[in-house]
């Protein structure tokens, strides 16, 4: 190898040698300073700061120490770095922010704070649930009212099509599912999920009386058919909802409405073993001479299920 | 307009004196004349609605001596949003705290925490103050007692300032005060270099309901009112100004109690 060479070749490894012990230093602190977001004191942090920790510098997969302070829930941390400019909608490669994280893990006071300081309440994860969804999932009616008052989109839907409705209805939380309705004006109790489920459906479903007594009164298609052609009446008649088939009835719901596979509400109440819905749909016009795409009618299912009370009031 | 948040604390002890006569006299006079009584009472009492929702720990706090430090300790996370000198913002998102009475201070975050205001945001901050007690109320409130007002804080138009004047001491002057200075003892709040649009929006939100702590009084009085004269009554209060000893010397007063650079929420 020439002198020119070898000089040239000492001096590409010093300089490379000087940049990776600098960037190695930094590194460290900002290490350090994720680690002090996620569990350590603000006198940690502060010193740190000081000695140049990048307050908005990401981790592994992107994660920045505010997004640390909004999952651990460390409010004194979490205002330390905003006071000092930390970026609030910054997003991990799986697209979390830190309001996600805050709201996903019930941190309130963050989660205010975050909204304050301008977070995107529209921010989305990757299967598409905005902070609004996540906080109607987890039922935190504090997080809930937040973001409504900053505007948070009620009718935006995940990828599965589901809403913060649907998913307050699922998990049962009757106190979010008011705050939906006391707070926003754009709620629309009627759209339904990738699969053509409604939330008046899902509430059914779920059997969650005090929702379906929210819902109820404010559904206007009451024929409305999921992707199976299930309807409502389907629902309450398979779970023996006697209320709700009364007032779907009453509300002129189409008592002989077939789903995809031609089996009507009756055929729905017979499989259940539910008497007091068949009784009563009977007693209102229901079709017992129908069949569904196997060619069966209601009283051979009765006869099938060998309940002689069922088979009684189809004979 | 009597503008009462709440009735005096004398009152509220007269209330309660008044209270235990009427049991007094139940166990004498038939029902019929108790209820009558009670019905009279409730009558006159229409103005004082929200004094049977005090808790305790308004008074509580109120009567034990602050303690500025660690008000000052406290005040930090309020500082994030409202700014560390308590001048909130000139577009009306954050009202100005700075100089506000102790007692107004303490009775405004028990009215938040409560959810008899809107403000889901700042709910979750008074939070850790209750579970602290009366003394942290009052340290914090005292810390933002002392806070000097801002010089500048946002105006109306200033057109038609004798209309706003003649609705502000026609409505507002009996319990506000003639240069909007309010009274500590009695829960009314200095509203004087309070910022424009945040006068606007209050009121608003009284009249409509939103802002459910204030008397029904001052509600059904503040429901004749129209935009006009709600903005002009609010442009003529901005424009009332502060004692000279209550506000900051100049407008690039820092709070030094806290490090130069310290961001807070965006102002607009």
């Amino acid at each position: 190898m020439s002198d020119t060479k070898k000089i040239a070749v000492f001096f590409i490894t010093f300089f490379m040698f000087s940049l990776s012990n600098s960037v190695w230093s930094d590194s460290m602190l900002d290490e350090q300073l994720r680690e002090v977001a996620s569990g350590g004191t603000e006198k940690q942090l502060n010193q740190l700061i000081k000695k140049g920790a990048n307050v908005n510098a990401p981790g592994k997969y992107g994660k920045r120490p505010l997004m640390y302070a909004a999952e651990a829930g460390n409010i004194d941390i979490a205002v330390s770095l905003l006071s000092y400019g930390a970026e609030v909608n910054a997003r991990t490669k799986k697209g979390d922010t830190a309001l996600t994280l805050a709201t996903q893990n019930g941190h309130a006071s963050i989660s205010a704070l975050l909204i304050e300081f301008g977070a995107n309440v529209h921010d989305r994860t990757r299967v598409g649930m905005d902070s609004l969804m996540i906080a109607a999932k987890s039922g935190n009616v504090s997080i809930v009212e937040q973001l409504l008052q900053f505007n948070a989109d009620v009718r935006s839907s995940d990828n599965l099509g589901n809403t913060a409705l649907m998913y307050a209805i699922k998990g049962g939380h009757t106190k979010v599912v008011m705050a939906l309705f006391n707070n926003s004006r754009r709620i629309a109790p009627c759209i339904p999920n990738n699969i053509g489920v409604t939330p008046l459906m899902a509430a059914i479903n779920e059997g969650h009386t005090d929702i379906i007594n929210i819902v109820l009164p404010k559904i206007k298609h009451v024929d409305f058919q999921d992707n199976f052609g299930t309807a409502a009446l389907h629902y309450a008649a398979d779970k023996n909802n006697m209320e709700v088939v009364k007032y779907l009835v009453e509300h002129q719901a189409k008592i002989n409405l077939e789903d995809s596979d031609k089996e009507t509400a009756l055929f729905y109440a017979v499989r259940a073993e539910n008497v007091d819905v068949v009784k009563y749909l009977l007693g209102n016009k229901a079709d017992k001479s129908l069949k569904n795409s196997e060619g069966i009618t209601a009283y051979q299912l009765a006869v099938e299920k060998k309940n002689q009370a069922l088979v009684d009031l189809l004979k | 307009m009597q503008m009462n948040y709440l009735s005096t604390h004398s009152l509220l002890k007269r209330r309660a004196g008044y209270k235990k006569f009427l049991t007094l006299l139940s166990s004498t006079l038939s029902p019929v004349l108790i209820s009558g009584l009670l019905l009279t009472n409730a009558a006159k009492a229409e103005s004082d609605i929200d004094q049977d929702n005090l808790d305790d720990i308004v008074y509580q706090a109120m009567k034990v001596k602050p303690n500025i430090d660690n008000g000052r300790n406290l005040y930090r996370n309020c500082a994030v949003c409202h700014s560390p000198e308590g001048w909130g913002a000139a577009s009306g998102r954050y009202p100005q705290i700075a100089g506000q009475h102790i007692s107004v201070n303490i009775k405004q975050l028990r009215d938040i925490h409560d959810g008899n205001r809107d403000n889901p945001t700042m709910v979750p901050f008074t939070a850790p103050l209750f579970v602290q007690g009366a003394q942290s109320l009052a340290d914090v409130s005292a810390y933002i007692n002392q806070l000097p007002m801002v010089p500048n804080n946002s105006v109306g138009y200033g057109s038609e300032l004798a209309e706003g004047k003649k609705l502000y001491d026609e409505n507002c002057k009996e319990c506000h005060k003639a240069n909007g200075e309010g009274n500590a003892e009695k829960f009314y709040p200095r509203i004087q270099g309070q910022h424009y649009s945040y006068l606007v929006r209050q009121l608003h939100w009284i009249k409509n309901g939103k802002r459910r702590n204030a008397d029904k009084k001052m509600v059904k009085q503040l429901q004749k009112f129209t935009f006009r004269e709600i903005d002009l009554m609010s442009d003529y209060v901005s424009r009332l100004r502060p004692d000279k000893s209550i506000v900051a010397e100049s407008i690039y007063w820092k709070n030094p109690d806290f490090r130069a650079g310290f961001y807070s929420a965006p102002r607009d």
